[in-house]
């Protein structure tokens, strides 16, 4: 019986934690935005800006260490370098629209 | 008390399905009601779980043996230490540590992906609360840790095996290592779900990943260790499904860890690492599957209960959830760069997984056989050592080299002139270590020889990065040769931590080839007076002596050790008898030398007229072994260790504009 | 890995079916490796309940599964270890001789494994191959003494 009692304490204690979020009514604070269209492109965007540009630091450390000669140094600087700067253009184009 | 244990236990159940339902809602509603409900169910789960472990606990300790799973697997004899071990010694016990973890670690990944993640809470609470009410119905069903029965005067006991440090440990830290494959996998279908393609999932389960696999890693260390000193046959791994249930998953999150980094940098194989950590999480699944359900022989007991089929259905719902994940969202899962070239660290790395995945496709091949077999035929056929010793050779030596190519080669495409000139000192070294192992008469085992070989390849380049590395700061930044090493160890944390562990292999396969292809190996009949060498060491038995402890009692075989003619003292490999138990367990007698190498001795059998029966073993290099593990913790540690600067600079993209879902 | 266009303007490289060869090449050759091992090395062996055993089996290596019902002896003995196993489920029952180190969980009324050969009606057991299992606990972990072939 005492099991029971405990029991059904414990329970009534959950159901009450759990069920108390739900009770009041909903309001416009609780929308969980989307993500829109927009911001995931934007974030693709910052994504791939981001990955050309950690990718001229390594380059830059694997230069200093050896693990790639002059020549192609120079073209995958200027490789990234491209890559990062048609990013933060599209960026830049994407920042004047709306979503 | 019983009852209020299991009533805790349904009542979690029910929540978890709750849980469920709630982060369904919520991703669906996009309702943040449902959310917080949820999450404050998932709490409920941990603290109603934590009832039950104290209720449980408690049983054991007050030697409550009307709980039928204590009665089983303690007795009043049990040592103290290893009462609290007794929890994870039983069937229903160790699920509900199980599921004491998940729980914990399900409110640990909550608070993670606050940030940025926001969007993948309510599927990532799904997910969770999925897997943990699957382990509930074990609990609640047919494994209950709170069945009664009419209590005993006495329980059966520990196994005398068990009694055992490492034991003690070994099964929390597989736990930890199995239990926590669940958030990446958790974390991957989230960002499915939700149709994230960005790294952040990835990012964010990094550390968990990394935690598990070391958790993995070092459980399966321990029970090496174990079985090398408990078990004593004289070896440390005998293929058994049990221990290939851990290894399996660990190979995969081995190729997970590495293609993860292809993925970060080249935005390349994301259905691929996706397919990975489901496997990873499915082998896991499956491992727990093997150690309960009966199906195969093997070290391990069983019980051949229904709980197997649980396990299936649990198995083909994780990969049938993923698969069709993947396919609902492959539209978006597209690369946005390739490999471009086949002499590039992605191409290694991609080479690396093929390698791991074919590796762990071979255990997994080894360990169903039977299975397989009796499907097809009518006769069960098994397979053994030599299967798995074929494909860990045929495949890790490639491996192992292409961990030393990898630091080497640079990302997207190396110069040929370069590698000539980075590979030169170390394949110079690999093919001296090759020389002097043959010119030592190594030979004998013609894959210790290119092991070694590779060994030593490896070893230079990763001395070299290091070289490389800290000459580099120098020259930039004019510091001494120990702040340039620090620094450049903490400012790269995952790159060297991660040469730390590859460190850690290196010593490990020595460890492995020394003591198994190099071995010598002695045995025979000895009465007092007679002795028996092996290698260089001449053993010799004086007699036999008799001691009692605290539930035992052992009878050992004196030894006189000696080498070259000076003496290395006594050693005593005996047999011990439990008294409560009614087992016989074998001790072994080690001696570790100087360079690392084991004299490893087994009492086989005692005459009755005194004579006994030895085996004795001299293993090369065996200690490296354990050393390795060191490596491995500390090169894990450092790579998991929080890096503020990096942290700052992935969020800091994240933050450019306000996210939904963060709370 | 997905197909996808590349991120360079100028097309798919030349170079990107080479390098997709590779790869095909390295999973083929993987996987016949594979195929060919399991396919000609004898790597694998019958496992066998006792009933079975006794018809057909003479003079093949083969895994024993049974009880032990009697034991005498151990490793210091000149015929080493000798008991009887029976089958898990008939009444069948072999003699066996075992050389060897016994492992901690033996003793009667034990499942247990052992790999040897029948001849003569005695199973001559192969040094170190026995692995006892106990179905009635989860938690007494068998221990084996495997063959000093294993790594």
């Amino acid at each position: 019986m005492i099991a029971a009692l405990v029991l059904g304490l414990i329970a009534l204690a959950v159901v009450v934690g759990v069920a108390w979020p739900l009770v009041r009514p909903a309001s416009a604070g609780d929308q969980l935005d989307p993500f829109t269209e927009g911001q995931r492109r934007r974030l693709a965007l910052r994504e791939e800006r981001d990955l050309a540009l950690g990718a001229l630091k390594e380059l830059e450390v694997d230069h200093a260490t050896h693990h790639i000669g002059d020549e192609d140094y120079a073209e995958l600087v200027a490789d990234y370098r491209a890559r990062a700067a048609e990013a933060i253009r599209k960026l830049d184009a994407e920042q004047g629209q709306p979503g | 008390m019983a009852l209020i244990g299991q009533g805790a236990l349904i009542l979690a159940l029910l929540l978890a399905i709750y849980a469920a339902a709630g982060g369904l809602f919520a991703g669906l509603g996009r309702d943040r009601r449902f959310l917080t409900s949820a999450r404050n169910a998932l709490w409920a789960i941990l603290a109603l779980v934590v009832i039950a472990d104290a209720i449980f606990l408690y049983a054991i300790f007050t030697h409550d043996f009307s709980f039928k799973v204590v009665a089983d697997t303690t007795s009043r004899s049990l040592p103290a230490g290893y009462m609290f071990t007794a929890w994870w010694g039983s069937q229903a016990g160790s699920l509900l540590l199980w599921v004491t973890i998940l729980g914990a670690f399900s409110l640990l990944a909550l608070r993670a992906t606050r940030r940025a993640l926001g969007e993948l809470q309510p599927w990532l609470i799904m997910v969770l609360a999925l897997i943990g009410a699957f382990f509930l119905v074990l609990l609640v069903v047919p494994a209950s840790p709170f069945v009664t029965q009419l209590a005993p005067a006495d329980g059966l006991g520990l196994n005398p095996s068990l009694q055992n440090p490492y034991m003690a440990i070994h099964p929390p830290a597989l736990y930890l290592g199995y239990v926590g494959l669940a958030i990446p996998f958790a974390l991957a279908m989230a960002a499915m779900i939700a149709g994230r393609t960005d790294a952040r999932w990835l990012v964010a389960s990094r550390r968990w990943t990394l935690a598990s696999w070391g958790f993995l890693g070092i459980g399966m260390l321990l029970g090496s260790h174990w079985a090398y000193t408990e078990v004593g046959w004289g070896g440390f791994w005998a293929w058994d499904p049990v221990e290939n249930a851990a290894l399996m998953p660990w190979l995969v999150a081995t190729a997970f860890l590495h293609s993860v980094m292809v993925q970060e940098r080249k935005g390349m194989l994301k259905v691929w690492n996706i397919c990975l950590i489901s496997g990873a999480f499915a082998l896991s699944i499956f491992g727990t599957f093997l150690t309960r359900s009966g199906i195969l022989s093997s070290i391990h007991a069983f019980v051949s209960t229904n709980i197997g089929w649980y396990f299936v259905f649990a198995l083909a719902a994780v990969l049938g959830g993923a698969f069709g994940l993947i396919l609902w969202r492959l539209p978006l899962l597209k690369a946005d760069q390739r490999i471009e070239s086949l002499v590039s660290r992605e191409a290694t790395f991609l080479f690396n997984n093929l390698l791991l995945v074919g590796l762990a496709f071979a255990v997994l091949w080894g360990v169903i056989f039977p299975l397989l077999t009796e499907a097809v035929g009518s006769v069960r056929e098994t397979v053994s050592t030599p299967f798995y010793v074929f494909f860990v050779v045929a495949f890790g030596i490639p491996l192992l080299f292409l961990m030393g190519v990898g630091p080497l080669i640079a990302w997207r495409r190396a110069s040929l002139k370069q590698l000539r000139r980075s590979f030169l000192w170390p394949v110079a070294a690999g093919l001296i270590a090759g020389g002097v192992m043959i010119g030592f008469g190594l030979d004998s085992s013609w894959p210790g020889v290119a092991a070694g070989s590779v060994c030593a390849f490896v070893t230079v380049t990763i001395l070299s990065e290091f070289v490389r590395g800290v000459a580099a700061r120098r020259s930039i930044h004019g510091e001494n040769w120990l702040v340039a090493l620090l620094h450049l160890i903490g400012r790269n944390r995952r790159r060297y931590g991660g040469y730390i562990v590859h460190l850690g292999v290196i010593l490990f396969v020595i460890g492995a080839i020394g003591s198994s292809a190099y071995e010598t190996r002695a045995e025979g009949l000895l009465k007092p007076g007679q002795s028996l060498t092996v290698g260089s060491n001449v053993l010799t038995f004086t007699g036999v002596e008799k001691t009692r402890g605290p539930n035992f009692v052992e009878r050992g075989a004196v030894l006189n050790v000696t080498s070259d003619g000076s003496n290395l003292g006594t050693l005593k490999p005996a047999k011990r008898s439990y008294l409560r138990e009614q087992t016989t367990s074998n001790e072994v007698a080690i001696r570790t030398t100087l360079t690392g190498g084991d004299l490893f001795i087994i009492l086989d059998g005692i005459r009755g007229d005194g004579a006994v029966q030895i085996k004795a073993f001299y293993k090369p290099v065996v200690g490296l072994l354990w050393i390795a593990g060191f490596f491995f913790v500390g090169g894990v540690i450092l790579c998991v260790w929080p890096d503020e600067r990096e942290a700052r600079r992935i969020l800091r993209r994240y933050a450019e504009e306000p996210l939904p879902g963060e709370s | 890995m997905s197909d996808a266009t590349p991120a360079t303007p100028d097309g798919p490289k030349p170079g990107i079916r080479h390098v997709r060869l590779v790869i095909a090449l390295a999973v083929a050759s993987l996987l016949g490796t594979f195929a060919v091992y399991t396919a000609f090395a004898d790597s694998s062996i019958p496992v066998l309940g006792v009933a079975q055993a006794s018809t057909g089996y003479d003079g093949q290596k083969v895994r024993l599964e049974g009880k032990v019902t009697e034991t005498s002896g151990d490793a210091a003995d000149p015929h080493g270890m000798r008991f009887i196993l029976q089958d898990n489920e008939h009444a069948a029952t072999m003699p066996v001789e075992y050389h060897g180190a016994v492992p901690d969980a033996y003793r009667v009324g034990r499942a247990i494994v052992i790999d040897g050969t029948f001849k003569n009606g005695v199973f001559t057991a192969i040094p170190d191959t026995l692995v006892t299992k106990c179905p009635s606990k989860y938690q007494d972990k068998a221990t084996t003494s495997t063959s000093s072939g294993s790594s």
